[in-house]
């Protein structure tokens, strides 16, 4: 257990999670709701507290009213106490700041403030974007014995990959002794996390040096790379699973991946907390499902009611599967009714959308990319948004989009071809 | 402070038709339908009937109720002027005993009334499985101007000598009341909810508390109010209306949720405490690919990776590949491991059922009906108990709670035999 005067937690959750499309449109990307019972940055917030930390300062940015509504006081992760507590820090304008956060590190400057309160030891600077279980302290305790001003944990990703992060290369004593943001040539594969503990005094300094002087204000690109030689940065390794959800393609994997005991992502073992109860989803009742009804790999959250089929999916709470349907290897959010017989294969389907009966979706040719976003939907992932509404016997393709709220009426009513954006506009 | 209407929740009283299943609780604390208790229905209505302030008569092993009942917050009872407190024996300058009968528990409890003084005090039993919007019942006893009024609802003629029954006028005053009569003159069978004037209770009950003999309402206090013509009337409710006298019933009450028909607990409104976990909170239910399942209700937390047919599954479960479960009800953080099957049995938490055991085998035995345990074939596994690999217990068996496998002398479980530390 670590006082807010050892190490206080920075979280970031402004994060836009453009990629996601109209999964994030309307929440932040650490809001999108995540494995039938759970939203993003419940994983984070719970590695936070199985840590032993007690006091968050939780900067949020965008679209953050679900985000708040979720997090709230703080209970469901342990965070409300005489020495708890967590703490909401919206961007705000001062004397000399009036804008809004640049950066990560502009982020963590403009809320120096705050950290001021509490002049702890050490910071932790986390992102509410990611999948992951991680014991922090084994993190902070590794810093301390090695005496690092900061420590950066890291993952090996492949080579691939390797362009979409900061790498870094380290010494035999795992010291930082290269680092490059977003390279075209990665000279290494062991990829930043995002995960920093700094010695305060060292953060501090680092901000007033690079951000006040308007040098820059992101952490990977501009504060990392220039404490390199005169700090003693220190990488720590993580082994396990990790997942940015920051694409559609990356959020339906690491929804499906809970279902498969292999893929490292185990809810039963993880112990991740969330806040149950959140608008009465708590209140629902058990799980029913009915006789002649066929469920393989699934994950279903309370209130669900199965007459049809479910394969390799993840229903959020509420969600209907009528008689003669069936749904495969999809995400469905709370609320969500299919009539009888439809079929959803490969999709994402917001909270509250009505898939008429007989609806066929997600059956088509997966070359097809979506014309309008062609990088956010390519590989063959339907995705309709919350409480948009398909008439009974539609067909939808595959890379299609429809919109939050739209009714499809006309054409689309019978038919949304493949790569086709439905804006109701 | 003044309340316009207080309630009191009768929940201490221990089922001994109940079995196992009530060795370590009352009757309102025992699961039901997966993942609520008993007594979430009644304190449901009272926070959905707009009533605010809850006392909770309880003496009976009242550890799982009261951790259950915590702050009250589930139910919304927590806030400046909303309470749910819980009522327990105290000793005081003259009374040192143990509550005697429910119209004792009122009276020793006559201070928690007087402190909101309130026109009205409901007093509900924790025991029944229901949605019942009480206001209705409200509106007719002021209407009335009645001293008290009590809900009755339609049972079958041949079970109404179970219960307090009620013959009513066109006004619905009370004409007979009679107490589990062998002929009941009528077939309104009294749910155990008294709306009572606050200074008619008061009245009534300190007359009792210096006459009475049983010290219960249904069997002292509403009879002598009828007799002596007091203004009692009957509300007569005829919605869904269940209970869990005995096991068989408790086990028909809960399968009635597998029906075509089931209760809609949404429209009911009912809560529960969901803080079932310090470490964390359940994950939604897990069924791994081979697993079977139909016609199941099954609650977050569990895991199926085998066939559960017909079952209810409460939070925690782990019904590991190879297993088989049916006509079954397995309560929180069972486990029931490879190879093993549950036919008609019930489960209380935390039992571990051994691999290749079977539990409900052969033919289904009446048991000594001296012993008012009605078995009706099912098998009733209580709770924390270990049940070794590869035994076969017959129908109607008791295991009691916290048998462990050293405990059983034979491999063979005879129908109708009881096992216990």
């Amino acid at each position: 257990m670590r006082s807010a005067r050892d190490t206080l937690v920075m979280l970031l959750a402004g994060g836009v999670g453009s990629r996601l499309n109209i999964l994030a449109s309307r929440r932040a990307k650490p809001a999108v709701p995540f494995g039938a019972n759970f939203r993003v940055i419940d994983f984070t917030l719970s590695n936070v507290m199985h840590s032993g930390l007690a006091r968050v300062g939780l900067l949020t940015q965008y679209k953050p009213f679900s985000l708040m509504d979720h997090v709230g006081s703080g209970e469901p992760w342990d965070l409300v106490g005489r020495e708890r507590g967590i703490k909401v820090l919206p961007p705000h304008t001062g004397e000399a700041d009036s804008d809004w956060y640049k950066g990560t590190a502009d982020a963590a400057y403009q809320n120096l403030w705050f950290m001021e309160d509490y002049r702890p030891d050490k910071v932790l600077i986390l992102s509410g974007d990611h999948i992951y279980r991680m014991d922090y302290e084994r993190m902070i305790a590794a810093h301390e014995a090695a005496g690092a001003d900061l420590t950066i944990a890291a993952m090996q990703v492949p080579w691939e990959d390797a362009h979409r992060f900061g790498v870094m290369v380290t010494d035999a004593d795992s010291w930082i002794v290269d680092f490059q943001e977003k390279a075209t040539n990665a000279r290494s594969n062991l990829a930043s996390m995002g995960i920093y503990v700094f010695n305060y005094r060292v953060l501090v300094e680092e901000l007033r040096r690079v951000v006040a002087a308007k040098r820059g204000y992101d952490f990977g690109k501009d504060v990392i790379p220039r404490m390199l030689g005169s700090r003693r940065l220190l990488c720590f390794p993580f082994e396990g699973y990790w997942r940015d959800v920051g694409t559609i393609r990356s959020f339906l994997d690491a929804n499906l991946d809970c279902l498969q005991p292999t893929s490292g992502l185990d809810l039963t073992k993880w112990e991740v907390c969330t806040r149950p109860n959140e608008k009465g989803s708590g209140d629902r009742p058990p799980v029913r499902v009915h006789q002649g009804a066929v469920v393989q790999a699934a994950l279903i959250a309370r209130g669900c009611i199965i007459e049809g089929e479910v394969v390799n999916s993840v229903l959020f709470s509420g969600v209907h599967v009528g008689k003669g349907a069936r749904v495969r290897n999809s995400v469905i959010m709370h609320d969500t009714v299919l009539g009888d017989h439809a079929t959803v294969d490969d999709a994402v389907l917001d909270k509250g959308v009505e898939v008429g009966p007989g609806c066929t979706l997600g059956v088509g040719d997966v070359s097809v990319a979506n014309r309008a976003f062609p990088t956010h939907l390519f590989c063959g992932i339907t995705v309709i948004g919350k409480q948009a509404a398909l008439p009974a016997g539609c067909r939808i393709g595959r890379n299609c989009l429809v919109y939050p709220g739209v009714r499809l009426a006309g054409h689309a009513a019978r038919e949304v071809p493949d790569g086709e954006t439905v804006t109701g506009a | 402070m003044k309340k316009e209407i207080v309630a009191m929740v009768l929940a201490g009283g221990r089922v001994d038709e109940l079995s196992v299943l009530t060795a370590m609780r009352p009757k309102s604390a025992v699961p039901i339908w997966g993942m609520y208790r008993i007594i979430d229905f009644v304190l449901s209505n009272m926070m959905n009937s707009g009533i605010d302030v809850v006392g909770v008569l309880s003496q009976y092993r009242p550890y799982s109720l009261n951790s259950h009942l915590a702050s009250g917050a589930p139910w919304d009872y927590l806030g400046r002027t909303r309470e749910l407190r819980i009522l327990s024996p105290y000793r005081g300058a003259r009374d040192t005993d143990w509550y005697r009968g429910t119209a004792d528990a009122v009276f020793q409890n006559l201070n928690f009334l007087e402190h909101y003084y309130p026109e009205l005090t409901l007093i509900a039993s924790g025991d029944h499985v229901y949605a019942m919007d009480y206001r209705p019942l409200i509106k007719q006893h002021l209407a009335r101007k009645a001293a008290l009024t009590i809900a009755f609802t339609p049972v079958p003629w041949e079970m109404a000598s179970l219960f307090g029954t009620a013959q009513l006028d066109r006004d619905g005053r009370v004409l007979v009341y009679q107490e589990k009569a062998a002929k009941p003159r009528g077939n309104l069978a009294s749910m155990t909810v008294y709306l009572f004037n606050t200074k008619v209770l008061q009245e009534r009950i300190r007359q009792n508390a210096a006459e009475g003999r049983t010290f219960q309402i249904y069997s002292e206090v509403i009879p002598r109010m009828v007799s002596e013509g007091e203004a009692v009337y009957g509300h007569v409710f005829d919605g869904y209306w269940k209970y869990a006298r005995t096991i068989a019933s408790y086990y028909a009450t809960n399968m009635d949720m597998l029906s075509s028909a089931p209760p809609d607990l949404e429209a009911w409104r009912v809560r529960t405490n969901l803080a079932i976990g310090v470490a964390a909170d359940p994950p939604p239910v897990i069924v791994q690919s081979g697993a079977a399942i139909a016609g199941v209700l099954v609650c977050a937390g569990a895991v199926l990776k085998g066939a559960v047919s017909n079952s209810i599954i409460s939070p925690g479960v782990v019904i590991e590949r190879g297993a088989t479960v049916r006509d079954s009800i397995v309560m929180h953080g069972s486990t029931v491991a490879a190879g093993a099957i549950l036919d008609r049995a019930i489960v209380d938490k935390g039992v571990l059922i051994g691999p290749g055991a079977r539990v409900g085998f052969g033919d289904v035995v009446p048991r000594d009906a001296a012993r008012h345990i009605v078995t009706d074939g099912l098998s009733v596994i209580g709770k924390g108990a270990r049940i070794p690999a590869g035994i076969v217990i017959g129908r109607d068996c008791i295991i009691a709670p916290e048998t462990l496998e050293s405990h059983f002398s034979s491999r063979e479980i005879q129908a109708g035999t009881t096992v216990g530390p």
